[in-house]
């Protein structure tokens, strides 16, 4: 027989202990492959992480500056409908600080030489008698920096650097005040922090009163660092942002706030107007704030002159690489400097401007400016993206990011938001970051749904994801961690400020829209908006302005949700019901007991679903209770009880309970939790799908 | 000699292939199904639907509030499935020897077969994984490597492109690398030959015929894929994030043919292996 013959030939040619042998080797090799294929992985992964990230592991907060009132001025009573249209817009901005200056880049030293003028008015209710500069460069000065010894590394984008970056102020006079060198009486370095020099007091010879001017006359050097948090250069890329020296904000009432540049937080400064000049090599493409009013090229330098009103900062770029395309959107001139090959996110940078300045001019206000310059770095100088300016923004990603996600899109809009919330409404970054980067989210989110509906995030073939969905995930995890409302420097990492500040705010915001009525959200957030154009509001006023609109219940969920780590988590717990029963038994009747067999029920089934809140964010929801029969019913439940038996009558029995069945509480810690069923049904698409998978990887992985 | 016809008419062989693969899958699944099914998902009215919805909201919420369980699931998973891969190496051995066999051959003789080939097929395997996970280290180090000299001289786009380059000379050895492996495994169920001999008449087969081997073996590669691409077309019309069981029931047929469409693909290479190496001598 010829099979036999053959299973002989196979057991004669495998000794028992060439099997053995050859099993073990095989196994030994299996176990080095898999090594191997490890090592593979991490190498990839540590290859193509271009971008350093900050340790992941937690710190104890830096210490937090006395919580100010965050504005002395009282909101108004009302508000009003008159801010919901532009028609009371205001037009311009108090001048309390402006600033005309030149800057001389010397592209090989990576080193800017400064000069100009600043002109600032005491809009205090007192007279001062010290300013306060912020020298924010000199947070990449050394290690020992309040910045850069933070535990939490450099902060939100980049490492360290290898080089550093300081400024120099080499001369500072006021004209009033006989042009006497106010260096001499220049603090050497931040309060209380000998090894800081970020935030420096001047004091002055004299008083400045109240209403008075002051013209200072300065010279300074600035040496940019390797790009770190979003400023500095990389090669011939130069991204220069808090590179002069500028003024604290002075508050109504005589106080100046100022800190040090720290980790996560931002800025916060008076409005004025900007008239800078600079003058790089003539082969660099300069994208600066503002309008250029003066180009020309002189003995191999590029000077470009650039103003800009109503602003409270002022950001350049300047690199040889980058590509131009110019356009009218809006009524607005924007201009979108990117890197060669990068032209899938051009087409998606301009399409999220063609829809999103509109969409934010009309839901809170107008823009303003006549420019708009949006930067997109070199993949390389990625940590200087994603950042926002007065009229300049930064986005961001590798040349192919615009081929399968959402994310130049994403960052563009967010940062456009900016422009209102933080740039039209200067809030005080430092010690309410909710108000620019929460409200901004929220702001973001609506804005990135209306444009691209349920792939808002991803778009994959069959996956797609809403940002949404995301941003409430992350802030039901981090949600109890801690306060929404506190100081940047109060969050021990990034993680936590983006999730607490960014995510939950987006997310308490998205929940008010969808709870009270999403054009009733909209509404106040724009007169808010509308009203506090070039001032500084707290929080204390956005909440005002959303208690007018919205009314008392909304607003004490919203302080709640913001100030009092506020939760909420409806759940069901039970699903029951049973034949009706019919009345009978003995019943009083005039003195007589009558005996009744009772008479036919009006309903067959009666039922119940007991649902709980958990949390202490009272927000009113519905009940969808749905009979075998497929009959439903809707039942509206207040939520100001711990919880509530939904009653049910009906001819079939009851098969389910959801509450917030259209998914309206975002905040809804746990929405798994939100139905209850009689009867169990298998994850039938899940195991079909996962089966399927794991077949194709066993015909891959396996022989 | 052994051809094609022969090959294909080893449906029992194909069918235990197809049937060890089916409970594998199964056995992987089920860990994370069962995560699933106790994450309250399946209380609502549409039930696991709702993670296959655009937008992703449910699917998100299973993240979120299941994250932990869904780890373990994972793992169990992993471990599950690195289990069946290589237990999947008993029934594929009796699929070799039987397409490698002429004429009738009884349960209890393959099976003989099966496990006397076993140890061999396993080292085949194995060492054909650790080469594979070399050129991926070396693969993975030139990607890193070429980064810095690039992104100074051309832009983005080109310096990923310039790279994708460089991975093809080790994509190269890798097809060459499964071919050969391929090969080694028809010749020990043809010949029967010792591990080493395998290799030398894989690669006398090889280098007799380079262009059809080639050919031969990139062809189910590319039906493969296509096939798999066109099942994931159909499925996606049927839409199983709308309720109905029928949907989930046709969804599985189609990719169940989409898994026995793979096999016979890869029956197709192996009957031409077979004969390339048929026509080897062994030493």
């Amino acid at each position: 027989m010829q099979h036999d013959t053959a299973l002989d030939r196979a057991r004669q040619r495998t000794t028992r202990k060439a099997w053995w042998l050859e099993l073990a080797l095989g196994l030994a090799c299996l176990v080095l492959a898999a090594g191997l294929f490890r090592a593979a992985g991490a190498q990839l992964s540590v290859s193509s992480e271009r971008t350093p990230t900050p340790p992941g592991q937690d710190a104890p907060p830096l210490p937090v500056e006395p919580n100010r009132t965050p504005h002395p001025d009282a909101p108004p009573r009302e508000i009003g409908p008159k801010f919901d249209s532009d028609n009371a817009l205001p037009q311009h901005a108090d001048e309390v600080a402006s600033y005309w200056l030149k800057a001389k880049l010397d592209a090989d030293t990576h080193r800017i030489s400064g000069s100009g003028r600043i002109k600032w008015t005491n809009t205090s209710d007192v007279a001062v008698r010290q300013l306060w500069f912020h020298l924010y460069l000199n947070a990449f000065k050394n290690a020992d920096t309040v910045f850069l010894r933070s535990p939490f590394g450099a902060g939100r984008s980049g490492d360290k650097g290898e080089r550093w970056g300081y400024i120099d102020l080499k001369s500072l006079k006021a004209v009033e005040l006989g042009s006497a060198d106010l260096l001499k009486n220049a603090a050497k370095h931040s309060p209380d922090d000998p090894k800081d020099e970020t935030d420096i007091r001047v004091d002055l010879p004299e008083e400045v009163a109240a209403g008075s001017t002051l013209t200072l006359e300065v010279e300074w050097e600035s040496q940019l660092p390797q790009i770190i948090e979003r400023t500095g250069y990389l090669s011939d890329y130069h991204f220069v942002g808090q590179w002069f020296p500028k003024l604290a904000r002075l508050e109504r009432d005589g106080t100046w706030r100022h800190f040090t540049f720290q980790a996560q937080s931002e800025f916060y400064a008076d409005y004025g107007n900007y008239d800078v000049t600079l003058d790089v090599p003539e082969r660099f493409v300069i994208g600066a704030s503002g309008e250029t009013i003066e180009r020309r090229v002189e003995a191999g330098r590029l000077i470009q002159r650039q103003r800009v009103t109503d602003v409270h900062d002022f950001a350049w770029t300047a690199w040889p690489g980058f590509q131009q395309h110019d356009e009218v959107i809006d009524g607005v001139a924007v201009k979108v400097l990117y890197p060669p090959a990068h032209e899938r996110n051009l087409a998606d940078t301009l399409d999220a401007l063609r829809f999103a300045l509109p969409h934010f001019g009309k839901h809170y206000g107008r823009y303003p400016y006549k420019t708009l310059t949006v930067v997109h770095p070199p993949a390389y100088a990625v940590n200087s993206g994603g950042m926002e300016y007065p009229t300049l923004i930064t986005t961001g990603g590798s040349w192919h990011n615009s081929y399968w996600n959402r994310g130049v899109p994403g960052v563009t809009i967010h940062e456009l938001g900016h422009q209102w919330f933080y740039g039209l409404v200067g809030t005080d970054e430092h010690n309410w970051p909710f108000l620019d980067e929460g409200l901004n989210s929220y702001a973001e989110l609506v804005a990135m749904e209306e444009r691209y509906g349920a792939s808002s995030l991803v778009s994959l073939p069959s996956l797609s994801i809403n940002r949404s969905s995301v941003m409430r995930a992350a802030a039901a995890t981090y949600g109890e961690d801690d306060i929404v409302g506190r100081p940047a420097a109060a969050f021990p990492n990034f993680r936590a400020m983006g999730a607490l500040v960014y995510a939950r705010t987006a997310t308490i915001m998205d929940t008010l829209a969808r709870v009270y009525g999403r054009a009733n959200v909209e509404r106040a957030l724009g007169r808010y908006m509308r009203y506090y154009r070039f001032k500084h509001p707290g929080p204390r006023h956005f909440i005002a302005a959303i208690r007018e609109v919205l009314g008392d219940e909304a607003s004490q969920n919203l302080e709640r949700a913001l100030f009092e780590r506020g939760r909420v988590d409806y759940v069901i717990r039970s699903v029951d019901s049973e034949k009706t029963q019919k009345a009978a038994g003995v019943f009083d009747d005039g003195g007589r007991h009558t005996v009744s067999a009772g008479d036919p029920p009006e309903h067959d089934y009666t039922g119940r679903a007991l649902v709980y809140r958990h949390g202490d964010l009272k927000l009113p929801v519905q009940v969808l209770l749905v009979a075998e029969d497929g009959t439903r019913s809707v039942h509206d439940w207040d939520g100001r009880s711990a919880w509530v038996e939904i009653q049910y009558h009906g001819s079939s029995p009851l098969a389910y309970a959801v509450v917030d069945p259209e998914g309206r509480v975002a905040l809804d810690e746990d929405p798994l939790n939100n139905a209850a069923r009689n009867a169990s049904t298998p994850a039938s698409r899940t195991r079909e799908r996962l089966t399927y998978a794991a077949q194709l990887a066993l015909g891959l992985g396996a022989p | 000699m052994i051809s094609a016809e022969d090959a294909y008419r080893r449906p029992g062989a194909l069918a235990l292939v197809y049937a060890a693969r089916l409970c594998a899958g199964w056995l992987v699944a089920a860990p994370i199904v069962a995560a699933v099914n106790g994450s309250g998902l399946l209380s609502f009215p549409q039930g696991d639907a709702t993670l296959f919805m655009a937008g992703g909201d449910s699917l998100v919420a299973l993240f979120q509030t299941s994250s932990r369980f869904l780890v373990s699931a994972l793992r169990e998973s992993s471990f599950a499935f690195c289990l069946a891969a290589a237990l999947g190496l008993v029934p594929y051995a009796f699929w070799l020897s039987a397409l490698g066999h002429s004429g009738r051959l009884g349960l209890g003789e393959a099976a003989g077969l099966a496990i006397a080939r076993l140890p061999r097929l396993l080292l085949l395997s194995a060492l054909s994984l650790v080469l594979s996970g070399i050129l991926a280290v070396l693969a993975a180090l030139t990607w890193g490597a070429l980064y810095d000299p690039l992104v100074a001289r051309v832009n983005e786009r080109s310096v990923d492109l310039w790279r994708l380059a460089s991975l093809l000379p080790f994509a190269a050895l890798w097809i060459w690398l499964s071919m050969l492996t391929d090969l080694g495994r028809a010749a020990v169920v043809q010949h029967d030959s010792r591990f080493r001999q395998s290799l030398r008449v894989a690669w006398r087969a090889f280098k007799a015929q380079k262009l059809v081997m080639l050919s031969s073996w990139l062809s189910p590669w590319l039906w493969g894929v296509a096939l798999i691409a066109g099942g994931a077309l159909i499925v996606e019309r049927i839409a199983v994030d709308q309720t109905g069981g029928w949907r989930v029931l046709l969804a599985w047929l189609l990719h169940q043919l989409v898994i026995v469409g793979l096999l016979l693909l890869r029956a197709s290479w192996y009957t031409k292996a077979l004969r390339g190496v048929g026509a080897q001598p062994v030493e």
